[in-house]
Order: structure tokens, then sequence, then C-alpha cells
């Protein structure tokens, strides 16, 4: 075989995987899709269809015009959803910023022993927080509130948006701050004024990434509430079939309409994300 | 050991023509060194030779053998790369074995040439350490002596010596080159420094847009240069290059330069300016070439000092010559003149060289 | 020490809003946890008993959960060892020099991108035993006769968790490595070609010792987070059936809020927090020393 040849071949047989991998990846995806566009009696036809014979869009009328407006209906979830994860991004970012420039930029005692302990957290299932975090919510009187399930959230968003912002400011030269005392700033003031406004890329990939977190969150979400006007839509979906028998066409719109927005904002802050993924993991 | 040839070889990247037709015929055992700015195509050629990137046009030949279709692995080279490329993970011994292990060369022989190596080189001590535990200089005799080891038709370098200091450069400079000539090896050697190029090659090859622009010994290049490219490459400081124009006054061809008309004394440059093909020319000057002298001398120019640049044995002057800024030497090293002092200049008419300034080639 | 902290005083301030949140949200409750695995936690009365080690005592006798580590050490290591080596051949496929891979990469990220919960209900449907894909396609293929009940055969229930579970996390796995790949010099590639070594020589010789810290951190992050796994599981099966997919996460939600056992959930927890620490320790060990020969 000439060089020539050679190198045909291994392209020929990397596409080929490459294209096997991506077909599993889209899967799922691509037949939760196919299913939300299928009639009620189309969906268990053998052989299955990919594609469907009578494209219709009942599920989605259903979810957007239901015949009545229930406590357990799609929009209400959704609303929750929405602003639980809203209002979780925000409250994090407000308690994180401050934390993580002191987590980059300052040396007093006890930061090493913090910052582990913020970390380490992710080691740990959130399952196991949940016992203690169900009776202290229950102390408080936040069970079944948005109060509660934002709260709770932090559990988790809290140590990655400090994580992520930490690595944003490392990578800002000290030298700014130096050069905005010299000229008259106080240390807070520069820290706002000077560093925060360069974070806009940091503080987004950070609340992309946190939203996301709550956005998806399934666990805490079912514990923490109680009626179905509180739920958010992962633990909706999991009720669907009390409500629908079998009507995986509906489940599969549901599930769809809920993954499309996470995934393209994904893509979209992917580049952020990967490069905090993989800081300290790869070196640079 | 073994003569190495470059026929036409192309290489494009989309419409770039990153080699360009380059030919080139390196004799056994010689030191040939491709030279130029970032971006001219050197770098590309030496990895065409070594084969880790393809052709696309031409033929490359070592000893009798046209290589070009052949895995580096067979081409019978070895190389040295501009970060050294040590297995990072490997003992400084393991570094020299991995060739020899490679071509599944028997375990008592490859120490024996590994030994035999790390003595030439001088880094017997270094054999158990990794690589970050050296110096750069000992960083750099280890890729040296993984290149030794195989005992190669051909050595390429690709800008060895770029990460080191200047003091270290200079003296792994003066010991490659004593390496070259103890090994009897042929080697092809890149860089972008001229005066790398002209300490140690036997032949340079001066590149520009993918182009060869000049091949020859160094005293060539520095003497007989074929164009501006080549004139204003070699030689520290760079030739001062200025833009003139060839303009009759009174029956005879002179030179205008800025505000400057400067009227030659010699045959010589008047055959050179009857040659040219248009009125604009460029003037190549050397720095040795325009003398200070006592104001008022016969055919002197005028011109102001600009600034004087001491460097301990030689003085440069930096002075507008035609609204070119030129660099010459003071024949008084003490000499310390001022901004706006003024200067009477001579220029040494038979060290003056014309380029046409379309093509820039010299005129001859 | 005390001086230390008054010359620092300033810097607390930034960090109290986020020391109060952790505090209450993550310190109270390790050590809440740890307390109530002492005690006895009637579901019928308010009170809770101090009953010492019995909790650990009953853990340990009892063969259900037995059968859920068990199961968690099965889920652990599939579940990190199939997306590893797909997602290892993802780094490899995607890092070759061709057109179109970036793209291809962005596709292979979604499964990463889609949330437990929806991704579970759609692999729920496309194994389901008689009208999902799998089942139906294989059928009108004539490859199989019956239907294939994936999530209720004994013998298929784990693989096809680990299977969705490889699904999942390969995207992970390839972001990791394609990253560490990207850092790999290019030219010890080079060296090593004119040095004389093959594809697979490279490849051990020198993409597997250069990228050995990275492929612990993600092996060792990978395998914690299949530890943690609670809502693939807890949607696709709920641990069922027969506590047959049951790992410790599910178990420990189970014993908590279906059977109200808090202290015997807490005292699992425990055991649990044990043995993260543990491979913690190697990963923070991982971390250090990848940073360390980054300098």
């Amino acid at each position: 075989m000439t060089r020539k040849q050679r190198k045909a071949l291994h392209a020929t047989v990397v596409y080929a995987l490459i294209i096997l991998l991506c077909l599993f990846a889209l899967m799922p995806l691509l037949w939760m899709a196919s299913t939300s566009f299928k009639t009620s009696s189309e969906q268990f036809v053998s052989p299955p269809r990919w594609i469907p014979q009578n494209p219709t869009l009942e599920h989605y009328a259903k979810i957007f015009f239901p015949t009545r407006i229930s406590s357990g209906s799609f929009q209400i979830y959704f609303f929750n959803s929405l602003f639980i994860s809203f209002m979780t991004t925000i409250l994090a970012l407000i308690v994180a910023l401050p934390a993580s420039y002191a987590f980059s930029r300052f040396s007093f005692p006890g930061k090493d022993a913090a910052y582990f302990a913020v970390l380490g957290r992710n080691m740990f299932p959130l399952i196991v927080f949940l016992i203690p975090l169900f009776s202290l919510m229950r102390i408080l009187g936040w069970i079944n509130t948005y109060t509660g399930l934002i709260v709770a959230y932090m559990t988790f968003t809290l140590p990655l948006a400090i994580w992520l912002l930490k690595g944003f400011f490392d990578g800002i030269p000290t030298e700014l701050e130096k050069a905005g005392r010299i000229d008259g700033c106080t240390r807070f003031g520069a820290f706002m004024r000077l560093i925060v406004p360069l974070t806009a890329s940091g503080m987004t990939a950070a609340g992309v990434n946190t939203f996301i977190q709550a956005w998806n969150e399934y666990g805490f979400a079912r514990q923490l509430t109680e009626s179905a006007s509180m739920r958010t839509i992962p633990v909706g979906l999991a009720y669907f079939f009390t409500e629908n028998t079998s009507d995986w066409g509906g489940l599969m719109a549901s599930a769809f309409l809920f993954s499309v927005p996470v995934v393209i904002l994904f893509m979209i802050i992917q580049r952020f994300f990967i490069a905090a993924l993989t800081q300290g993991a790869v070196k640079q | 050991m073994a003569e190495v040839s470059l026929k036409n070889i192309v290489k494009l990247y989309g419409d770039v023509r990153a080699v360009d037709g380059v030919s080139l015929d390196i004799h056994d055992k010689e030191f040939v060194t491709l030279v130029g700015p970032s971006g001219c195509g050197k770098t590309t050629t030496l990895h065409m030779i070594a084969g880790l990137i393809e052709l696309d046009g031409g033929d490359i030949l070592i000893g009798k053998n046209n290589v070009s279709e052949l895995d580096p692995k067979d081409r019978d080279i070895a190389m040295v790369f501009q970060n050294y490329a040590l297995y990072p993970h490997k003992s400084v011994r393991d570094n020299l074995m991995f060739p020899l292990r490679m071509r599944k060369i028997d375990k008592t022989t490859a120490e024996q040439r590994v030994n035999r190596a790390s003595k030439i080189l001088s880094i017997e001590q270094l054999l158990d350490r990794k690589p970050k535990q050296l110096s750069g200089g000992q960083q750099q005799r280890v890729a040296l002596g993984r290149a030794i080891v195989r005992d190669p038709a051909v050595f390429l370098m690709d800008e060895p010596l770029s990460n080191l200091d200047a003091k270290l450069r200079v003296q792994m400079r003066t010991e490659i080159k004593h390496l070259q000539q103890e090994l009897q090896a042929t080697m092809i050697y890149v860089t972008h420094d001229q005066i790398e190029a002209m300490t140690m090659s036997d032949r340079i090859a001066v590149m520009d847009k993918g182009k060869v622009q000049q091949f020859g010994s160094p005293d060539e290049l520095f003497n007989r240069p074929n164009n501006v490219f080549v004139a204003g490459f070699i030689g520290n400081p760079p030739m001062n290059l200025i833009p003139a124009q060839i303009v009759s006054e009174g029956g005879s061809k002179k030179l205008r330069m800025g505000q400057i008309t400067y009227a030659p004394q010699t045959g010589r440059v008047h055959d050179l300016m009857n040659k040219a093909a248009g009125e604009k020319v460029i003037v190549g000057l050397r720095n040795t070439a325009i003398q200070m002298v006592a104001p008022g001398t016969a055919g002197s120019i005028l011109t102001e000092v600009y600034t004087v640049e001491p460097t301990g044995d030689v003085t440069y002057v930096q002075t507008n010559i035609g609204d070119k800024m030129c660099t010459i030497s003071s024949p008084d090293v003490a000499y310390r003149g001022r901004l706006g002092d003024p200067l009477s200049l001579r220029i040494d008419e038979n060290r003056l060289y014309l380029f046409d300034d379309l093509s820039g080639k010299a005129i001859l | 020490m005390l001086k230390q902290i008054w010359k620092h005083r300033w810097d607390y301030p930034y960090l109290l809003p986020a020391l109060g949140v952790m505090g209450l949200l993550i310190v109270y409750p390790f050590f809440y946890t740890i307390f109530l695995s002492f005690y006895d936690t009637p579901s019928s009365r308010p009170e809770i008993f101090f009953i010492g080690l019995d909790n650990y005592r009953e853990l340990f006798n009892d063969t259900t959960f037995q059968l859920v580590v068990k199961n968690t050490i099965v889920w652990s290591i599939f579940g990190t060892l199939c997306p590893f080596i797909v997602g290892f051949l993802a780094a490899l496929l995607v890092n070759q020099k061709l057109r179109g891979l970036n793209f291809a990469r962005g596709l292979m990220i979604v499964p990463y991108a889609m949330g437990f919960v929806p991704a579970s209900h759609a692999w729920r449907w496309i194994l389901h035993g008689d009208f999902g894909v799998i089942t139906g396609t294989l059928q009108s293929l004539g490859l199989i006769k019956d239907s294939i009940p994936f999530l209720q055969q004994a013998s298929l229930i784990m693989p096809s968790l680990i299977m969705i579970n490889t699904w999942k996390s390969f995207p992970f796995v390839m972001i990791m490595l394609y990253a560490g790949l990207q850092t790999i010099p290019e030219a010890l590639y080079k060296a090593a070609r004119i040095d004389g070594a093959s594809s697979w020589s490279q490849f051990w010789e020198i993409t597997i010792p250069q990228l050995s810290n990275v492929l612990m951190v993600t092996t060792m992050l990978l395998f914690i987070g299949n530890m943690n796994q609670f809502t693939l599981i807890e949607i696709m099966t709920g641990g069922g059936p027969a506590s047959l997919s049951e790992i410790i996460v599910t178990w420990i939600y189970h014993a908590s809020f279906q059977t109200l056992r808090f202290g015997l959930a807490s005292a699992a927890s425990v055991l649990l927090f044990l043995v993260l620490i543990v491979f913690s320790i190697f990963y923070v060990r991982a971390l250090t020393r990848s940073a360390v020969q980054g300098g």
C-alpha cells in the first residue's frame, strides 16, 4: 500500500467509527423526537418507524393547550423549573463571586481547608445530604416552598460556581488590582470595579452551568416538594403515567421540550465549560 | 553518510505555496543550512526531507534512493527538534535507547552505542535522570545523542539552539560544528539566525516565500548577494538598502537618494547604472562601505548624526541617507557624536551594489 | 496563627456568605448524619433513641444490603470501565487530523448535555420490553422471537444500566482525554516516527505515559460519580425488581423516605462517606501530582 492508500484507509476507519459513535450518542434524543411526533397508535407499531408516517403535533398541543389547566400541568412545572433555576443561579453567583475571588487572591489562614471543604462536597452523593436537609427544612418551615428548594440547591451549585469562577479569577493578572489601588481604589473597590466586569464571560459560564444543574435536578425537588403545584419538570415527568397511562408520545414530547433548551445552552457554553472541567486535571 | 537531493519539491497549504519548487544538491559530509525569516518554508522543507510532511510535487533523494514516498523511519535520517522533543517520562538512557529499541537492535549493541554517544557528548553522568531534571544545554545534548546513536545517513536539525540563552547558544554552535566534522556527517540545519548560518555552514540556502533565494558559501552570500532579500538578510548589521533614482545631470548619470544627489566617481558604478533596466534602483552599502571622513573631503556627502551606538569593539553611527536610516561603523571607536552633529561620508564605490527596484535582482 | 488571622481579617468578609451557606448545607448535614447513625428513629414517634452501633450491626447482617453493596461494586466498576473505553476511543478518534471532527465532537457531547431525567425516560422507552425500538427492530429483522425485558430480567438489568451509563458518561471521558491528548507536544510523535516507532508503539510509549495523570483523574471522577449515581437508577428501575439494581445511594433514599429508617440510612451514608473519602484522597493525589508536573 502506498502512503496515500494507507491514509485513505485510516480516514475511512476513523469516519466509520465516528459515525457509529455519533449515532449511539444521538439515538435517544432522535427517538424521543420521533416518538413525540407520532400518533398514539403509531408509537406501538412493529417494526418501529424512525420517521413518523402521520406526523402529528397532538402531544405538543396537549402540552401547550391543555383542556384544563390543572396544578399538575406542564405549564406550572415549567414555570417552577424556570423560576427556581433562575433564582438559584442568581443566589449562587452572588454568594460565589466574592468567595471565589478570595480563594483566588488572598492567602488567609484556613484557606486551603475551606476550599477543600467546598470542593469535597462534589465527592459525596446529594441524596445523603437529603436526610439532614429534609429535617432542617422542616424546622425552618421551608418544605414545599421555592425558598426551600433554592437554598437546598446551593448544596451542589455553590461548589461548582466557586470552582469555575476561581478559575476565571486566576486567569486575571494581579497587576490589575495593584494598578487600581495605586490609582486610588480601595481593595473592595478594585475588586468590584476592575475585576468583576472582566469576569463577565466567567459569570456567564458559571451562571449557565448553575442553571443547567438546577434545571436537571431530580432528588431534592422530588423530596422537598409535596403538592403538585410545586413540582419541577423532572419530578413532573416521573408522575406522568399516573395521570396518562402509557402516553409515551406525551412523555417524550415533554422530555424533548425539557431537554432541547439545555442541550442548546450547553453547546453554546461548552468551550468555557470544557476549559473549566479539564482545568487542574490537564497540565496546560 | 550520503548526499541529499531535493528536486523541485512543492508543498501547498490551500492556495499558499509554502514550499515553492525548492531544488538543492547537498553533498556528502556537507553542512548545509536553510535560513530565512519565519514563514519562509525552511522548516517545512526540512520536515519534508524527514518525511513528516508529504510532498505535493517533486522528489527527494537520499543517497541514490528516491525516498519521497517512504515513512520517516525508512529514510535513514535522524532529527533534532527545536524543543528537543525528549520523551519526558523516559530517563535519558531510555531516550537514547528508544530509536534503537524501535529498530530491534540487540541490547548489547544498543548499549554500546548509547555509551559511545554519551561519551562523545559527555552526558554519561546524566543517563539516569529524567529530561525535566536537566538544564537546557543538557537537554540539547541528549537530543543530539538520540540522533547520534542511530548513525544515520543524514542529520536534520530544526532550530536546535533557539531555546538556549545567548551564551550557551554560541557554545553549542561550536560543539555542533565540531561534532559534524568529527562524525563526518551530512547535516541539514534550519535556523532563522543568519549568524548561526554563517558561522556553522559549508553552504547556506537563503529562503524566502517558499523559494531558495540563493544557495552558496557564506562568503558568496555576503560578498555577492543575488538580490535585495539576501543582501538585507545576511550580515550584521544588515546591508543598508537605499532607494535611489538614476538621473542625468550635466550629461552624466547620477544617483539621487532623497535630497542627496551623488555623482559616482568610478567606471564600475557607471557601468552598473548603464545596465540598470529602469530609473529606479536600490543602492546597497554595507556599514563598512560608508566611511566617515573629514568635513569638506571631495565626493563626500553630508548628513547628521541620529544616534551613536557603542558596542565596545565597534561603534555604530545611525544616520539618514536619502530618507533611509543607515548604519555605519565609525573608524574611531571612541566617537560619541550627539544628535544633529554634522557627518561627512564617503562611499566605497568598489563595494557598492545596485539592485533593480522592481525585481530586487542584483545588477552585475 | 492569631496574628495571621488578624492580619487577614479583611479577607474573611468575602467568604462569609459562602461559608454561612456551606456550613448550613454541607457541614451541618455531614455531622448530623454521623450523629443520627447512632440513633434509632422510629417513624411512629418524634423522639430518637441512642442505640450505639446497632444500625451498623444491622447493616452488616442484612442480606439485602449485602446484595446492594455487591450491586454497587459491579455498577461502579463496569459503569466506569465501559464509558472509559468508549470515551478513550472517541477521544483518540476526534484527535485525528481530519475534517469535520470538531462537529462530530459537538454531537458526541449531547448525551452529557442532556439531563439524567429526560435521558432516563428516553431509555426506558427505547428498552421497553414490548414496544421498545430495540426489541421491535430485532424482531422485525427476525433475529429474535420474544421481546427482551431489558429492565425486568435479572441477567439483563445491570448490563442495561451500564450500557445507558456508557452512553451518558463516555462524552465526559472523551472531553477529559481529548484535552489531555491536545497537550501532548506534536514534536514527540514526530520524534518517535523518526525514531522508527509504529502507531502502536507511539500509543504505548508516548500517549499512555503522557496521559497517565489525566487517565487517573478521569477514572476517579467517573468512579465516584457512578457510586453517587441516584437519578439514573431511580428513574430507570427504582432499584428493582427485588433490589437487583439497587445501589447504596438508592438504597439510602428508599430506606429514608420509603421505609423511614433515617438512623439506618444514616449509618449506610457514613459507610459510604468513608469509602468515598478514601477514593477522594487518591483523586486529590492524582490532581496535585498533575499540577506539580504541570510546573
